[in-house]
Formats: structure tokens, C-alpha cells, sequence
């Protein structure tokens, strides 16, 4: 359970995602996609409950314990969440500089493959306020992929996109996944985006999980609330868009 | 109504809190030398060298009209050898502490909780702490050594500017030369004073990173809610400023 203050966020959450797999957390807003990737990552506490990563119990872990566990981890933020102090090459070098007694020379090389990666090249001096909401989400995966993370957690990561760019990104959370074998979950809006890249979606409503399982399934599945979500976020329904 | 008229003390408890634990972890990291060196340069230089040129131009005109007054007066009741010692004396123990702090909290505080509060709400405080990097660790202790460094080395050359500047208009405007201006410092300003003078530097260093820091981090509402955050870093810095140094002063003097 999460509550901010009296208002319950999350509660009765039970969630995992296996090895290597895609899951994608969808819902409308304010439901909790956002604040479960949060506690994942323990940038807010859980009010109660237990969370696991990689086997480890992470709920009650200190600050710097976490850190250790953190490093397992990486994480997408919506608008990319850039520094904006540093250009391109030193956001991505960053934890490795932090972390990693690399040199120099290698940590360039590390930042050159990831940026290539994300299909990004010649951006390396650039300042993230000189790139395009799309690019910087790019470098923003590209900085989460430094350390190798066994996780990656991408928080709305096509939202305010165009299509070509949401499939691009999408395609880049796939290929993530087949290159480096990372366990990937993703919270969107964008139904297109989530059964293009999840093996396994979960839909998330006034904090509970309502369901889980492939979109047919998920459509199949007879719930009042997902099958008015779903068809409001399909193309022509009342918010999705063509 | 019972929430009501005791929320400002809940938040003032607060407050302190966070400061408070804002301050023991900074200085934990402090303590173990866990404190990136090459960034704390950056903001020595950053924060602390590039308001030194205000710093002296307040502190400086504040001498210079310090010492119209005093010198005026001195010349009309024949006790010109008091000028220099006089104004040294209050310059050293008050004036080029509490002024170049005042200064400081309005460039410096300001600058911190805008930088800081900016990366509060574009979520880059959060990224920080997902690529396992201690926000207080990164951010706060940096930016407190350097300001506890170069907030006492702005005073000391203030506070000279500002007798210099005094010593000008006396000798410009009245005639005193520096034989007379400068017999009675070295008998009224002690060694005491400036050590006291450099603790309560330290002290408001300490006071106007931290205020700084904690407005940032907690930044709240987008950009209104980092003009706020700046607004409130200067207002708070500058009262907490002028509150430590009556404390200070009846404690050290």
C-alpha cells in the first residue's frame, strides 16, 4: 500500500515481472501506474507491503543500501529528466563516472555505444535543451542502459509523441530488451505502444490491479472498466486518436 | 479549528526538522570526507568568487558613509585618532559579516534553491537518486563546503575594503591622515574578534546553504513554485541571518 497523506494511492498490489519480460502498467490518470514504478524504485516509501527486486526485499532497505540496488536498476523518466548542466556525453557517462573507476577512454566508448544504441550519433556535445522531446528521451535510455541495468523501468515514455517517434521508442524498448536481455516495465496511455512491445500488460484502476495478460485477453476478459478503457484509448474512441 | 492554530507551529517543526536532518547528513558526509572535491571547487568559484565584486561594492559604500558620519562628528569634538579604530571596530565585529552574508543570501540562497528547485520539478533530483547517486551527497555537501570556505574569505577582504573605503573619504574629505586614522585599531580590534567574526561567517555559510538547499529540494508546482522556493530562501536566510547574529553576538562578545 502507498498513501500520501490520507489518500490511498496503491492498495493490495500484488505485481511481479519475470526475467527478460516486457510488462507494461496501464490505466487512466492518477490510478498509480506512476507512484508503483516509484516504489519499485524506492523514491517513495511504501506505507505497507513488501517489494522484492531480483529476490532481494527492498521496501525496508536504507538509502545507501538501496544505491547498491539502484545500480541493478535504471529508469526513464517522462520527460527524460536530463541534467541540464551537462551535455549529452556527460549525462550518459555520468553514473559510470560515479560508480566505475573506468577510464576515460573506455567510459567514452561505453557512452558511444549506448548513444548508438538508441540510434543517436553526433549528439554527444549537445545541451538537452538543443534536442527534441524524442531524442532526449533517447539519451535518457541511453544514460539508464550505462551501468547495464538487469531492470529497466520507463515511466510514460511515448507520451506527448508522434506516432513515428512512439514507435520508434517503442521499438527501442524491444530491442533493449533482445540486446541486453533486461527485464523492461512500462507505464503508458498508448494502447498501440503497449501491445506492440508487452508480453504482458497490466491494467491498473483506483489503485488495484483489475487485470493481467495480452490485450485479447485483457479485452476478452469481460471487466465494466477495462473494456470502456480500452475502447476510449482505441483509435476513433473518445480519447484515442488516429 | 484545533488544526487551524497549531498548523504554523507544525509547520514551523517541520521546518527545523528538515534542516536539521538536512545538516546531520551533510555533515556525516562531511565527517567520512565523502564529499566530491572538483564539484565544491566549481562552487567555490561559481557561487562564492563570482559575488565577491558585490560583496565589496556594499560593504565598501557602507564604510565610506560609516565613515562621512563618524569622522564629521570626530572632527567636530577633536577625537579624529578614534575615526579608524572606531569604524574597524564595527566593521570587523558586525558590519562585514552580517552585510556579505546579507549578500550572499540574496545571490547565492537564491541561486541554490532556483537550481536546485528547477531539478526538483523537471524530476531530476529523482533521476539522481535512480542512477543510485545521494541527492544530499551531490548537491548540498558541495555547495555548503564551498560556501563555508568562501563566505569567510569574502568577509575578510570586505571587511578590508570596507575601512580602506572609510579611510578614503576621511583622508579625502577631512584631511586625517593614516597615522591617525590607524593608531587605534590595533588596540580596539583584537584577535577575538576576528575569530569571532569568521565563526559567525562559518556559521551564516552554513545557514544560507542549507535554507538554500532545503527550499530547492522541496520545491513543489512547477516554475511558480520555484519562484517561490527562491523567494523563500531569501527571505529566510536573511532573518535567520540577522536572528544568529544577535545570538552570536551575546554569546561571543
Amino acid at each position: 500500500m502507498v498513501k500520501f497523506g490520507p489518500k490511498t494511492v496503491l492498495d493490495g498490489v500484488n505485481f511481479h515481472a519475470a526475467a527478460g519480460e516486457i510488462v507494461t502498467l496501464m490505466g487512466g490518470s492518477g490510478c498509480g501506474k506512476s507512484t508503483l514504478l516509484r516504489a519499485l524504485m524506492k523514491l517513495i516509501n511504501a506505507t505497507s507491503g513488501q517489494i522484492f527486486i531480483d529476490g532481494e526485499r527492498v521496501d525496508d532497505l536504507s538509502e545507501t543500501t538501496m544505491n547498491e540496488v539502484r545500480k541493478k536498476m535504471g529508469m526513464v523518466f517522462q520527460e527524460g529528466a536530463l541534467f541540464d548542466s551537462m551535455n549529452v556525453r556527460e549525462n550518459v557517462a555520468f553514473p559510470l563516472r560515479r560508480h566505475t573507476r573506468m577510464k576515460e577512454k573506455e567510459i567514452r566508448e561505453i557512452v558511444r555505444e549506448r548513444l548508438e544504441a538508441v540510434g543517436l550519433k553526433g549528439v554527444e556535445e549537445n545541451r538537452p535543451d538543443q534536442l527534441s522531446g524524442g531524442m532526449r528521451r533517447r539519451v535518457a535510455i541511453a544514460r539508464a542502459l550505462a551501468l547495464s541495468p538487469r531492470a529497466l523501468l520507463y515511466d510514460e515514455p511515448t507520451a506527448g509523441l508522434d506516432p513515428l517517434l512512439t514507435a520508434t521508442v517503442s521499438d527501442l524498448i524491444m530491442r533493449m530488451r533482445d540486446r541486453y536481455g533486461t527485464t523492461s516495465i512500462v507505464v503508458t496511455h498508448d494502447i498501440d505502444a503497449a501491445s506492440r512491445i508487452s508480453d504482458r500488460i497490466a491494467m491498473i484502476h483506483e489503485g488495484r490491479i483489475l487485470a493481467e495478460g495480452k490485450l485479447d485477453e485483457l479485452e476478452r476478459c469481460g471487466h465494466p472498466h477495462i473494456g470502456a478503457f480500452l475502447n476510449a484509448m482505441r483509435p476513433g474512441g473518445a480519447i484515442g486518436g488516429n | 479549528m484545533g488544526k487551524t492554530a497549531f498548523h504554523p507551529i507544525v509547520t514551523a517543526v517541520e521546518y527545523v526538522g528538515k534542516l536539521a536532518g538536512m545538516l546531520a547528513t551533510t555533515l556525516t558526509y562531511f565527517a567520512r570526507l565523502s564529499v566530491d572535491f572538483r564539484m565544491t571547487i566549481f562552487h567555490m568559484s561559481n557561487l562564492g568568487v563570482n559575488s565577491i565584486p558585490i560583496t565589496l561594492l556594499v560593504v565598501g559604500f557602507t564604510g565610506m558613509i560609516l565613515s562621512v558620519q563618524v569622522t564629521e562628528q570626530a572632527v567636530r569634538f577633536g577625537t579624529t585618532q578614534f575615526i579608524g579604530g572606531g569604524i574597524a571596530f564595527v566593521m570587523v565585529r558586525e558590519l562585514a559579516p552580517v552585510l556579505t552574508a546579507v549578500v550572499m543570501a540574496g545571490r547565492v540562497g537564491s541561486s541554490i534553491a532556483s537550481e536546485l528547485g528547477s531539478m526538483k520539478v523537471t524530476e531530476q533530483i529523482d533521476a539522481l537518486r535512480s542512477l543510485a547517486v545521494n541527492p544530499i551527497q551531490y548537491l548540498v555537501a558541495p555547495r555548503m563546503l564551498a560556501l563555508m570556505i568562501m563566505i569567510p574569505v569574502a568577509t575578510v577582504i570586505a571587511g578590508l575594503t570596507g575601512i580602506m573605503a572609510a579611510y578614503m573619504v576621511a583622508h579625502q574629505v577631512y584631511g586625517v591622515n593614516w597615522e591617525v586614522f590607524y593608531s587605534y585599531i590595533p588596540r580596539l580590534v583584537e584577535q577575538r574578534d576576528v575569530s569571532a567574526a569568521m565563526l559567525k561567517s562559518g556559521l551564516f555559510a552554513i545557514t544560507i546553504a542549507l535554507i538554500g538547499c532545503v527550499e530547492g529540494m522541496h520545491t513543489e508546482g512547477g516554475a511558480s513554485g520555484v519562484g517561490k522556493a527562491t523567494t523563500n530562501a531569501v527571505v529566510a536566510s536573511i532573518v535567520s541571518i540577522f536572528a544568529l547574529n544577535y545570538a552570536l553576538t551575546v554569546l561571543l562578545f
